[in-house]
């Protein structure tokens, strides 16, 4: 009886000890992986990945995984990606195809007048993928956005699915250029890593409320101040130590106030400048890529970088992958080090860009549709959907599964869980990779500052490539 | 025929006058005011809430309506919302999250939709008194009961064409914590009405009409 019993509990163990083998090695495993460099020039990427600048293709030398057939195109508006290890390389070694490009404005943030202007040459990464791709073939394609690749890929699916009158409705402050987005392919799925919520709120909330003439040519940024609203100034609680701050209540309050005032007040420039030029030119679709638009002080002045107290934690509960590999559901905060711009370009000329009135208005424009403000777990009062540049204003319209994973050890905690409340799909994930800065690895500075030794986090990108591993493999 | 011919054109002409009249524009403007002083808490309902005012009497319809506010203060303006409701439950919001960052004190405000600005929302400096649009920079801010729930109306000509009969009701509320203020003199609606010029030519008109049928009648009875 005891020997009966003791076969059945050893068969048991061993039935799990296999089950769980079975169910960790497909995620964890690592695969020696082949890169293929596609092509390096716009002229060799025309006939490949046209729009592309450089195109590099990665999979597993052997499809052991069987995961080869899923395909996920990497493309970021202006950063390079086409040698990202952290993505690129770890996706393909879990098993997936991987196309990583540099798009037409890589190196050139403020070049585009929308994310748009990326549509083809993503539209190309994915038909390359279904369609130049062999042994085994792609038959699912992916879009993967990191950063700044998050507003650009989920405008693109939108439009995939919605058509190019996703971008041109009446709520948006300009309509996109609809030239090339009619019949795109869709994606099959959409992957969001440190999702931003958007060049049009990044600007927005880089605008410096504390500079008194924005004027052609630039006045001083250093000078051109208004001390009582400037996040700059000791006097209001900035430590140029440190780049942090811990500002009052009044000031955050006066600040962000002035900030919503003066992003209308260059709305409201800026489309009187359109409308004058239509008038001048009897072209009322003239959309402005003529005239210059300059905002003096317009890429530093983030409230919430320096002070930690700010869009530093989610509202609700989500799936923390936790440093010690468990898997919390919690809420979730930001263990970031400050990152003011205090001792860089926030009182420099170097926080002065100079748009067109249609790159502003249509990639780094937005509208308030209430009271702007940033708390600890929310930011507040924006009409997301009065940008195509925006994540939130996207998602929504979006119906293939979407994953976001978010690190915590960068700033965009609460951005990214409004991206996923906001999305639409019935397949949508959120989890938060604990320590991970914005590029994936683990925060060293971080740790150290929560009194942990420096490697506390552990390896953040497996654990964030193996959480996307699961996803991807449970999917397709 | 000679006779009809001419009393015909008599109140041909008279009617003629009295379109001439309302076409140029002959109105009447009547103010009604409360005076007692609003007091606007911090991050709540402003006291009283809502200020109200009375009208009565009026058989005319509205043909224009503007709203002063007298004698505002408050430490930080762009906290302060402020919504009119009409007797028949039309609501216009006369400014919300506008006003600018800098303290007022003393400021009149005079809320009409032909104004050419809308209310001025400063960085540097003060709003000043003057005459403003009515200006909503916050349409999903909410005003809390009694007042009635949005979305509110945008523009004073909501209340064109209605009675002003009843009670207008002023919701002042401040949305955000850390400032207050005060409405040192109360509120006036300030109503235009057609009349009573126009229904005075159209009571001549009607008078002369009137006249001339009972002289014909008259003229009748005594053949």
């Amino acid at each position: 009886m005891i020997y009966r019993n003791f076969s059945r509990l050893f068969a048991g163990l061993v039935i799990s000890l296999f089950a769980c083998l079975v169910w960790l090695t497909p995620s964890n495993a690592q695969q020696p992986i082949t890169t293929t460099v596609i092509c390096t020039s716009s002229a060799t990427c025309a006939t490949t990945v046209p729009g592309a600048v450089a195109a590099t293709l990665r999979r597993p030398t052997t499809d052991t995984l069987l995961r080869a057939h899923v395909g996920i195109f990497v493309m970021h508006p202006y950063s390079s990606y086409v040698n990202n290890t952290t993505i690129c390389n770890e996706l393909a070694a879990r098993g997936f195809t991987t196309l990583c490009a540099n798009g037409p404005f890589n190196g050139n943030q403020f070049g585009y007048y929308g994310y748009e202007q990326h549509i083809p040459t993503i539209a190309a990464g994915l038909n390359y993928l279904r369609n130049n791709v062999t042994g085994p073939a792609v038959t699912k394609a992916l879009i993967f956005g990191h950063s700044a690749g998050a507003p650009m890929m989920t405008l693109y699916q939108n439009v995939a699915e919605n058509g190019p009158a996703a971008c041109t409705g009446p709520e948006k402050l300009i309509p996109c250029v609809t030239t090339g987005l009619n019949n795109i392919p869709k994606a099959d799925g959409v992957m969001l890593f440190d999702a931003h919520l958007g060049d049009s709120l990044a600007t927005y909330t880089y605008i410096d409320p504390a500079i008194i003439v924005n004027a052609t040519p630039p006045g001083n940024v250093s000078s051109n101040r208004n001390p009582s609203l400037d996040m700059f100034s000791a006097a209001n609680g900035y430590n140029f130590t440190t780049d942090g701050a811990t500002y009052t209540d009044a000031f955050k309050k006066r600040f962000l106030a002035a900030q919503a005032i003066r992003n209308a007040d260059l709305v409201s420039q800026a489309l009187d400048l359109l409308q004058q030029r239509r008038i001048a030119t009897g072209n009322p679709n003239d959309m402005g890529d003529a005239i210059p638009f300059t905002v003096v002080g317009g890429n530093a002045a983030r409230l919430w970088q320096p002070d930690l107290n700010l869009v530093s934690c989610t509202k609700t509960a989500h799936t923390l992958l936790s440093h010690d590999g468990t898997r919390p559901v919690q809420k979730v905060c930001s263990v970031r080090t400050p990152s003011g711009n205090g001792s860089s370009d926030g009182l420099t000329n170097g926080s002065t860009i100079t748009f067109t009135v249609h790159s502003y208005l249509g990639a780094h424009a937005l509208l308030t549709n209430g009271r702007y403000t940033q708390t600890l777990d929310d930011i507040t009062g924006l009409d997301y959907a009065s940008s195509a540049a925006t994540s939130a204003a996207n998602v929504p319209y979006i119906t293939v599964p979407i994953i976001i994973i978010s690190n915590t050890g960068h700033y965009f905690i609460r951005p990214d869980e409004i991206i996923y409340d906001a999305a639409g799909s019935f397949d949508k994930t959120l989890a938060f990779e604990e320590g991970a800065v914005h590029g994936g690895t683990p925060c060293t500075a971080c740790a150290t500052a929560l009194g942990q030794p420096s490697t506390y986090f552990g390896d953040t990108v497996k654990r964030t490539m193996d959480f996307y591993a699961e996803w991807l493999a449970a999917r397709y | 025929m000679k006779k009809y011919i001419l009393r015909f054109s008599s109140t041909l002409l008279t009617v003629a006058f009295q379109l001439a009249a309302a076409h140029l524009g002959i109105a009447t403007t009547f103010n009604f005011s409360n005076t007692a002083p609003i007091t606007i808490n911090d991050n709540a309902a402003a006291t009283p809430y809502p200020a109200t005012i009375n009208v009565s009497g009026f058989t005319a319809r509205i043909s224009d309506l503007n709203v002063t506010i007298t004698g505002l203060s408050h430490t930080f303006p762009t906290d302060i919302g402020i919504l009119l409701v009409g007797p028949g439950g039309q609501s216009v919001v006369l400014m919300d999250n506008t006003g600018g960052v800098n303290p007022i004190i003393n400021v009149n405000i005079v809320f009409d939709d032909e104004a050419a600005t809308g209310v001025p929302n400063p960085i540097i400096g003060s709003l000043a008194s003057g005459t403003y649009r009515p200006t909503n920079n916050s349409p999903t801010d909410v005003f809390g009961a009694p007042a009635p729930g949005g979305p509110y109306g945008t523009a004073l000509s909501v209340f064109d064409n209605t009675l002003p009969n009843g009670i207008w009701q002023l919701f002042v509320r401040d949305f955000s914590a850390g400032d207050s203020g005060l409405i040192s003199g109360g509120f006036r609606v300030q109503v235009t009405t057609p009349e009573p010029t126009s229904i005075l030519l159209l009571g001549l008109g009607l008078f002369t009409v009137a006249a001339s049928l009972r002289r014909k009648t008259q003229r009748r009875l005594l053949r």
